[in-house]
């Protein structure tokens, strides 16, 4: 068994009036040690919804309404108190006391905007030593040393624990959320978006750190983003999202070199490729929007601005199936 | 498109543009006399624009290029320098008529849609507003005809239905339209565009790139392109001049500029930009550190601390904008 | 318009609010409605015998008679209407002040807006009611001398609010869109920062006439209303001064019964309103599920800045 398999998981958000929108159906993928995913889409798709889901950090109005997040777990060597963790469990059914155990300690997520998220007037060491304290009943100086292993991991010098995180550039404050989230040594990262609001040479430093990580302590990372670029880069498999559905999953080269469902298909020639000898041809786009959750269509999600359509399309869902080991697309109009 | 920039044909000239920006002592500075610090915004940027050129301003925060758009629209002074437009300087322009008519010329779309519209403002009061401050209709029916054809022209199709909404209701693309369309109705010469598209999905953003990119060949209308994304000004500009901590360290025509980048930081630039291939993973050139504060700026050379081909000159010496082909400048020492 | 379907969708998830609302419309009713809710005209001659004067209530005088014969409930309903109209009219006055200070301060800051906040500092620091005591024992009695004196001194607090608020809204983008198209300060300051500022400045218009309605209370119990009107104040005050002693309690305690109720329809408008006029409270859509969908998933484009 992989390291994580998430199998069928469906997300609905509860209106004020009562009816569900379903924000997230039937998705499923695994993910192996050290290896990354990249789960891309476009806004409202519901990737980072899928995410808060595993962790079950929805908020108050969501719901997972089924499937299963079958967690595997590796020996850990800074978090003595989950001696006696079952082998393999299902997050989903575990009691909230139970799933404290694994959020942080063996699933870390760095949100979106994290950022912003650092309290200001409080050292930055401090923050980083919290979560170490918390989970690990440490004393104050085992913290510490905790914390300066995992500067020099981030690549920030110590000393910068002192600091306070107005005193931090942008890149830097990304760099002390991820060492926030490697705190208890887990075996999986789940970054959200971690390098929009960051300029180019930044964001080319982050991706080096999180691949450098991957290599170094047998990390597996799963990375939320639209941006397609950041995940040929340094994803090895990627999940293509749409309408709250998976679209196309397969392996990164796959996805780039030989994608078959239409909206993947777009979605690369709409993005710039710097490399490309035609230079100038014009960028595609995909005509419309996509779906809003209150209002989504009978059939195939992207049916309304797919351009190989037929009329089972308007009508009935396709299934996710693997058109080959290991690439799985949901489309009426790929049938091996 | 290469356009050869000839004199006759330039619409926007700007030379030794320096902006500062004076930092707060505070009480206790000012008491004691502390010398002025300053944000060196802009610092020495000279470059031409020929009308219907598209040019890209390519930079990353710090850079100055969203300064020096300020500058060019009149939005922000300059502290030293000059910026001709039509032959017309428009820091000179202090009387308000005269910045008026400015107004029309020039306008600017920005980078986040959600921001740039007044939210109680209806689609038609907002596309309708620069007609009523500069006085150009005279009916109600005029009104709407200008307004109708700039939606038009924008994409938002059909345009009547559009009249009412307010832009909650509207997409973030649709909203970017809107902020096109109440730019065009003055039927402006120069258009600033800050960011476009890099707030939108990447679906969307071909949309938006390919609507300017038409207005320029159906109007003739200049484009002053603004961003720190060199794939998409790779796609859309004529020209581009790379900009690090206030000043042009590279310009020329795009395609030149990105096959053959010779100032270190363009070329790292490019190396870093991610390619949706994995197939072509390349060497990337990272450069170590951050861009450095623009109060205390490196001496000589402001790119030479991290420079990975930096020599001893390169941290006395200031280099200027030299020729290395045709209309292709570079401001390095090892060139 | 927009801003009023904000305003009563924050009131719908609020029934103390609505309750609030309601208990002050009331009194608007019965000032409004006066000579036909009232039974006698307070203003009419009438014979009176001595066994009237301070009559306890019976059939034809629900709330007993004053020390005059006077119908006590007549008193108060018409009462209303002067007390609402100083509320009214004053506070009219002062949020116009207060928000043509609190625009102008904000907007071109520099040395106008702070001598403006200078003087708005200063006005603030002396406490009101004694000085508008001292200002009527000077100036003279009268309904309009009132009404002045309240208007002109209440509106510091409303130019400290419109002035915060217009500091932030400057910033904001679609401002420097309206300067790039060319509009000028006047317009830019009418079209796009004054609705902004308008909820916020309704919200404050309710307690801002409820506050006037109480400090003419106060003046006129002070013995410095006008003598010539009836006000709750002035009943108030008629009420201590000859009432007392005779234990009637039909004279005293209905005018500051309607001052109480006044004053219960304003606290319990209280937080709802303080919800519109603190927009950080509101802007966080956590009542509105929808939005926070949006919110959470994260899913809109809001998320992607650089620089």
């Amino acid at each position: 068994m992989a390291l994580l398999e998430v199998r069928n998981l469906s997300v609905d958000y509860l209106t004020d009036d009562g009816t569900a929108l379903h924000a997230v159906e039937d998705v499923s993928f695994s993910l192996e040690q050290a290896r990354s995913l990249g789960l891309v889409g476009e806004s409202g798709c519901g990737k980072t919804t899928t995410m808060l889901g595993m962790l079950r950090l929805l908020p108050a109005e969501g719901r997972i309404v089924s499937g299963e997040v079958r967690y595997r777990s590796l020996q850990n060597a800074h978090s003595p108190r989950l001696g006696g963790v079952p082998r393999e469990v299902d997050l989903l059914r575990l009691s909230e006391r139970e799933m404290r155990k694994y959020r942080w300690n063996r699933i870390a997520i760095v949100f979106q905007g994290a950022m912003n998220a650092l309290n200001p007037v409080r050292r930055v060491g401090d923050q980083i030593a919290e979560p170490i304290m918390l989970h690990g009943a440490v004393d104050r100086t085992t913290a510490s040393e905790r914390v300066v292993e995992l500067l020099e991991l981030v690549g920030i010098t110590p000393e910068m624990a002192r600091q306070y995180p107005h005193q931090y550039s942008g890149g830097m404050r990304q760099r002390a959320m991820t060492a926030m989230a490697l705190a208890c040594s887990p075996d999986i990262l789940i970054a959200d978006e971690p390098t929009t609001a960051l300029d180019v040479m930044i964001q080319a430093q982050i991706l080096d750190l999180f691949q450098h990580l991957q290599e170094q302590l047998g990390l597996s990372i799963i990375l939320v983003t639209h941006d397609l670029g950041v995940v040929a880069e340094i994803c090895d498999d990627v999940l293509v999202m749409y309408g709250g559905r998976t679209a196309e999953y397969a392996s990164v080269d796959t996805i780039y070199n030989e994608p078959l469902h239409p909206y993947t298909q777009r979605l690369m020639e709409a993005f710039p490729d710097i490399d490309s000898p035609a230079l100038k041809t014009s960028l595609a786009s995909i005509p419309g929007y996509p779906p809003p959750l209150d209002a989504l269509p009978a059939g195939c999600r992207f049916e309304p601005r797919c351009y190989c359509k037929s009329d089972i399309c308007a009508v009935e869902s396709p299934p996710l199936l693997a058109v080959k080991p290991g690439h799985y697309v949901a489309c009426h109009q790929v049938r091996d | 498109m290469e356009q050869k920039v000839r004199r006759d044909e330039i619409i926007l000239q700007v030379s030794n543009l320096r902006t500062l920006f004076p930092v707060s002592r505070g009480v206790v500075g000012t008491l004691l006399f502390n010398p002025r610090r300053h944000v060196h915004a802009v610092d020495g940027v000279s470059f031409s624009v020929a009308k219907g050129e598209i040019l890209g301003l390519v930079g990353e925060s710090g850079s100055g290029k969203t300064t020096t758009a300020l500058n060019v629209l009149g939005l922000v002074e300059p502290t030293e320098g000059e910026i001709l437009f039509n032959d017309q300087s428009v820091p000179a322009l202090t009387h308000s008529r005269e910045r008026l008519g400015l107004r029309r010329q020039m306008q600017i779309i920005f980078q986040d849609p959600y921001e740039s519209l007044n939210p109680r403002q209806t689609v038609f009061a907002t596309v309708a507003e620069p007609l009523e401050v500069h006085r150009l209709v005279k009916s109600r029916e005029e009104k709407v005809e200008r307004v109708k054809a700039a939606l038009n022209a924008a994409g938002l199709k059909p345009p009547e239905t559009f009249f009412d909404r307010y832009p909650q209701e509207l997409s973030g693309g649709q909203r970017q339209r809107v902020v096109i369309a109440g730019a065009l109705v003055l039927n402006p010469q120069l258009l600033v565009a800050d960011e476009p598209v890099s707030m939108l999905d990447v679906s969307i953003r071909a949309d938006i790139l390919n609507l300017l990119h038409q207005l320029r060949e159906e109007r003739g209308i200049t484009i002053l392109y603004i961003t720190h994304d060199l794939a998409t000004a790779a796609y859309f500009t004529d020209r581009v001049a790379v900009m690090y901590l206030g000043r042009i360290v590279e310009i020329g025509p795009t395609k030149t500029v990105l096959s053959d980048p010779r100032h270190p930081y363009t070329q790292a630039l490019l190396s870093v930009i991610p390619v949706p291939n994995p197939r072509r993973r390349r060497k990337r050139m990272i450069l170590t550190g951050e861009i450095p504060n623009p109060i205390d700026l490196p001496s000589g050379c402001r790119f030479h601390p991290r420079c990975p081909a930096a020599s001893d000159q390169c941290s006395q010496t200031e280099p200027q904008l030299q020729s290395v082909g045709a209309n292709h400048r570079v401001a390095c020492l090892s060139v | 318009m927009e801003q009023f379907k904000e305003i009563w969708r924050t009131f719908r998830r609020r029934p103390m609010g609505i309750v609030g609302g309601l208990t002050l419309l009331s009194v608007v009713f019965v000032a409004i409605f006066a000579p036909w809710l009232a039974p006698y005209d307070p203003d009419e001659k009438i014979d009176v015998e001595p066994g009237d004067l301070l009559a306890p209530p019976d059939a034809g005088h629900l709330l007993g008679r004053d020390d005059a014969g006077k119908d006590v409930l007549s008193q108060l309903i018409y009462g209303a209407r002067v007390s609402l109209t100083v509320g009214f009219v004053a506070s009219f006055m002062s949020m116009f002040i207060g928000t043509t200070v609190g625009l102008v301060a904000g907007y071109y800051g520099g040395r106008i807006g702070n001598a403006l906040m200078r003087l708005v500092d200063f006005l603030m620091v002396i406490p009101d009611l004694p000085l508008m005591l001292v200002i009527i024992s000077l100036w003279g009695r009268g309904l309009w001398k009132i009404i002045l004196v309240i208007g002109l001194l209440g509106w510091t607090y409303t130019a400290r609010l419109v002035r915060s608020q217009v500091l932030s809204i400057k910033e904001r983008q679609f401002i420097l869109r309206a300067r790039a198209i060319g509009a000028g300060s006047p317009r830019i300051i009418a079209r796009h920062i004054f609705p902004q500022v308008l909820p916020i400045i309704l919200a404050e218009a309710v307690l801002s006439i409820s506050g006037a309605i109480i400090a003419e209370s106060s003046l006129s119990f002070l013995g410095l209303g006008d003598p010539t009107l009836i006000s709750w104040g002035m009943m108030l005050n008629f009420a201590f001064e000859r009432a007392i002693s005779r234990m009637a309690w039909w004279f005293l305690l209905p005018p500051g019964f309607a001052i109480i109720w006044v004053s219960l329809g304003l606290v319990l408008m209280g937080s709802t309103l303080e919800e519109i006029v603190n927009p950080r409270l509101k802007s966080h859509h956590l009542f509105d599920a929808r939005r926070m969908v949006a919110l959470v998933a994260g899913e809109s484009a809001n998320q992607r800045v650089n620089e």
